[in-house]
C-alpha cells in the first residue's frame, strides 16, 4: 500500500499545482497521467460520467487542457481524480516516479524561492533608496567641504587626493547600488505574472528579430533566419518576455563575438515542441559549463554584467511552459535550444 | 524671505530624515522651506491641525492606514495645500486612488534617487509656473535645438533632427523616445487647434498643410551628462488633469481596448523616464520627455502634471 501511494505521490502533486500552473504541465506529465488513469481496469462507480469520459477517449494524445482545467477546478472532481492516481498506479509511472517527484520538488523548491526571493527584493526598496539617498548627500557634503577648504586652508591642494578618494569609494558605492538595484528589477518583474497568449511560434521569432535587426548595437552583426518551412506551430507564451529572453540571447552572440559575428536561427519541431535554435560562431562555451551557466549569479564575462541573464531567462521560458538548454553547435559556437510544447490547433 | 512650511509623512525614518535634511540644506531657491516630519496616519493628522502646511508629501503604505487618508484629510482642512506621494510602488498599483482623489504628482523613492529632479518638482509644486521650460529640467545643458512646427509636412524632418541630436549627444535609443515624440506631436497637433466654435479643427490623420501662427506648436531638444530632453509646447492648454488620471487608468486596467484616444498618454507614461505635462488653460500645454542614460531608471513612473 505504502509503494502505491509513494508511486502516485508525483501526480497528485502535479495535479494539486495544476489548479495554478495548467500551462506548465509537460506533456510528458500529461501523458503520464494518462496513461496512468487509462489502464486497462474498470473503473469504479463514483467516478463521475464526465471525467469517466474524458480518461477512455482512445485517440486523445493529451488531455484538452479546458477539459483538465475545468476538472481541477472542481473540488469534487479533484478529489476524484487523486483517489483515481491512488488506485491506479502504472509501471510507466513507477519508471518515471523517481525522475519526476525530483522535477516537481526541484519546481516546487524553485517556486518556493521564487516568491520568497520576489518579498525580500521588494523589502529592499527602501534601504536601497535610503542608501542612494545617503551617499548623494554625502557627495554633496564632500562639495561644500571641498570649497570651504579651497578658500580658508593654506595649501588646499594636499587635501585634494583625500578627497579624491573619498569621491572614488563613493562611486564605488554608488556602483554597488547600481547593481543591486538591477537585480532587484529583474527579479521583481520576472516573478511578476506573465500575461500568455496563443501565437504562432515562428512569427513571433520573426517580428521580435526584425526589431532587433534595427538596432544599431546589432549592426555588424549576421542574422541567418531559417524557418521551418513544413509548418508553423502555436505556442502559448507571453511574446514580450518571449522578446526580452531573444533579446538576451541575441545579445550574449553578440558579446561572445565582439559584435561582429553570425548568427544562426533555425525552428523545427519535436513531439510535440516547437524548438528554436540559436547558434554563434562565438568560442563556445565548454560542455562541463553548460549546467552551471544556466544558475543565477554565473558568469564568464569578465567584470561584466550580474550573471543573471540566462537563468533568469530560462525562469521565464520555464514558467511558460518550455525549456532552455545549451548544447554543443555544429559551428564551434555556443547554441542555445528553446523549446515550448505546442498548442492544439490547425497549422498555418 | 518667504518660508514655505513641507510636511513629510513616511515611516522609514532614514528617508524620511534625509528628505527633511535635503530640503532644508540644500535645496536651492530663493525661499526657505521649514519641514516637519510625521511617521504615521494619526501623527500627520496632529500636524496638519496643528500647522497651516504649504505642502505635503506623503508615502502610501504607513503603519496605520494609507497616506491617501493623510492627503484627503489635508486637502480637506486646507484645500490650497499642494500634495505629492512619494512611493516606492508603480503607479500602476494605486492608479485608481490616485485618479480619485486628483493626486496629480508621485515621487518615485528610486536607487538612485535624483535629488536635482525631487528639488525640481518640490519647485514646481509650490510655483507652477517653473515647471515650464526644457532648460529647468537640465544641468549645464548641452545646447538646445528648437523647432516650430505648423505643418504634418515637418514631422518627418524633426524625427530626423531627433535621431541625429540623440546620436550626437552619445544616446543609444531604442525608438521609444521617436515613438513619444511622435505621440506629442499628434496629441499637439489634433488636440489643441480650434474653431470658433469651439469644435476640434483637425482630426487625427489630416494632412495640416500650414497651421495658424497662433497654433503653431514649440518643440525643443536638449541634453546635459545624465539626460536627454525635449519639449512641445502647444498653444491650446486643453488638456485636462483629471482626464489624463482618467486614461492612465483605463489603460492601465485594459478597459481601454475599443477607445480612439489615450493611448498615446498611456505610451508616453510607459515608455518614458520622466513624463512631465504642464498646462497653462487655454494657454499652452507643454509636454516633457526625459529619458535617462542610465537604462537602470527604476521602471516605475513618476506621475508629474503641474496646472497653472
Amino acid at each position: 500500500m505504502i509503494e502505491t501511494l509513494l508511486q502516485a505521490l508525483p501526480f497528485a502533486w502535479v495535479l494539486l499545482q495544476a489548479d495554478h500552473r495548467i500551462h506548465s504541465f509537460s506533456p510528458s506529465a500529461q501523458q503520464l497521467c494518462q496513461h496512468t488513469l487509462q489502464r486497462q481496469r474498470p473503473l469504479p462507480n463514483w467516478v463521475d460520467p464526465e471525467i469517466r469520459e474524458a480518461l477512455l477517449q482512445k485517440d486523445a494524445v493529451f488531455w484538452p487542457q479546458q477539459r483538465l482545467q475545468w476538472f481541477v477546478s472542481s473540488f469534487d472532481y479533484q478529489s476524484q481524480i487523486y483517489r483515481l492516481l491512488f488506485l491506479f498506479p502504472s509501471d510507466y509511472a513507477l519508471q518515471n516516479a523517481t525522475q519526476l517527484a525530483e522535477s516537481n520538488l526541484k519546481l516546487q523548491a524553485l517556486a518556493h524561492l521564487g516568491k520568497t526571493t520576489s518579498e525580500i527584493f521588494h523589502e529592499m526598496n527602501n534601504p536601497l533608496a535610503a542608501i542612494s539617498m545617503s551617499v548623494s548627500m554625502i557627495e554633496r557634503a564632500l562639495k561644500v567641504l571641498l570649497k570651504t577648504v579651497s578658500t580658508q586652508v593654506d595649501q588646499p591642494e594636499k587635501l585634494h587626493p583625500l578627497f579624491a578618494e573619498q569621491q572614488r569609494h563613493l562611486d564605488k558605492m554608488k556602483e554597488s547600488i547600481h547593481k543591486l538595484s538591477y537585480l532587484r528589477e529583474n527579479v521583481l518583474h520576472n516573478t511578476s505574472s506573465q500575461k500568455r497568449e496563443r501565437v504562432l511560434f515562428w512569427t513571433v521569432v520573426e517580428t521580435c528579430l526584425s526589431s532587433f535587426i534595427q538596432q544599431p548595437i546589432f549592426r555588424a552583426m549576421h542574422l541567418h533566419l531559417s524557418p521551418n518551412e513544413s509548418r508553423q506551430h502555436w505556442v502559448k507564451i507571453d511574446a514580450i518576455q518571449f522578446e526580452q529572453i531573444l533579446f538576451n540571447l541575441l545579445n550574449n552572440a553578440r558579446e561572445a563575438t565582439q559584435g561582429i559575428g553570425t548568427v544562426w536561427i533555425s525552428d523545427r519541431s519535436l513531439d510535440h515542441q516547437a524548438v528554436l535554435e540559436i547558434q554563434d560562431n562565438g568560442p563556445g562555451i565548454a560542455p562541463e559549463l553548460h549546467d552551471l551557466i544556466l544558475s543565477p549569479f554565473q558568469t564568464t564575462k569578465k567584470n561584466q554584467g550580474s550573471g543573471l541573464g540566462l537563468s533568469i531567462s530560462k525562469q521565464m521560458i520555464e514558467a511558460m511552459g518550455g525549456t532552455l538548454d545549451i548544447r554543443e553547435g555544429t559551428e564551434k559556437g555556443a547554441c542555445f535550444v528553446i523549446t515550448f510544447p505546442t498548442q492544439p490547433g490547425e497549422t498555418a | 524671505m518667504t518660508q514655505f512650511k513641507v510636511l513629510i509623512v513616511e515611516d522609514d525614518s532614514h528617508i524620511r530624515s534625509t528628505l527633511n535634511q535635503y530640503l532644508t540644506l540644500y535645496h536651492e531657491a530663493p525661499y526657505t522651506l521649514e519641514v516637519t516630519e510625521a511617521a504615521t496616519v494619526a501623527l500627520a493628522k496632529t500636524c496638519l491641525h496643528e500647522t497651516a502646511f504649504d505642502l505635503l508629501l506623503s508615502d502610501i503604505n504607513l503603519p496605520d492606514g494609507q497616506g491617501f487618508e493623510v492627503i484627503e484629510f489635508a486637502k480637506t482642512i486646507r484645500p490650497t495645500i499642494k500634495v505629492a506621494m512619494i512611493t516606492s510602488y508603480s503607479p500602476e498599483t494605486y492608479i485608481h486612488q490616485v485618479k480619485a482623489q486628483k493626486i496629480y504628482n508621485v515621487i518615485i523613492k528610486s536607487a538612485p534617487f535624483y535629488f536635482d529632479e525631487f528639488s525640481r518638482t518640490i519647485d514646481n509644486l509650490l510655483y507652477p509656473e517653473h515647471a515650464f521650460g526644457l532648460e529647468q529640467y537640465l544641468t549645464e545643458a548641452k545646447p538646445l535645438q528648437h523647432f516650430t512646427l505648423s505643418s504634418t509636412h515637418q514631422i518627418a524632418e524633426i524625427q530626423q533632427a531627433l535621431t541625429s541630436y540623440l546620436k550626437q549627444n552619445g544616446f543609444d535609443e531604442s525608438g521609444a523616445y521617436t515613438l513619444a515624440l511622435i505621440e506629442a506631436i499628434t496629441n499637439a497637433l489634433y488636440h489643441s487647434a480650434k474653431t470658433e466654435t469651439g469644435a476640434l479643427k483637425y482630426l487625427k490623420g489630416d494632412i495640416i498643410e500650414q497651421l495658424d501662427p497662433a497654433e503653431a506648436i514649440e518643440i525643443t531638444l536638449g541634453a546635459d551628462a545624465e539626460k536627454m530632453a525635449l519639449s512641445i509646447t502647444d498653444q491650446g492648454g486643453m488638456i485636462n488633469p483629471d482626464s489624463v488620471l482618467y486614461w492612465l487608468e483605463r489603460n492601465i486596467t485594459g478597459e481601454n481596448l475599443l477607445d480612439e484616444s489615450g493611448r498615446g498618454l498611456f505610451l508616453m507614461h510607459k515608455l518614458i523616464h520622466r513624463f512631465i505635462i504642464n498646462v497653462e488653460r487655454n494657454k499652452r500645454t507643454e509636454i516633457i520627455l526625459i529619458q535617462y542614460r542610465d537604462e537602470n531608471t527604476t521602471p516605475n513612473r513618476p506621475v508629474s502634471i503641474y496646472i497653472l
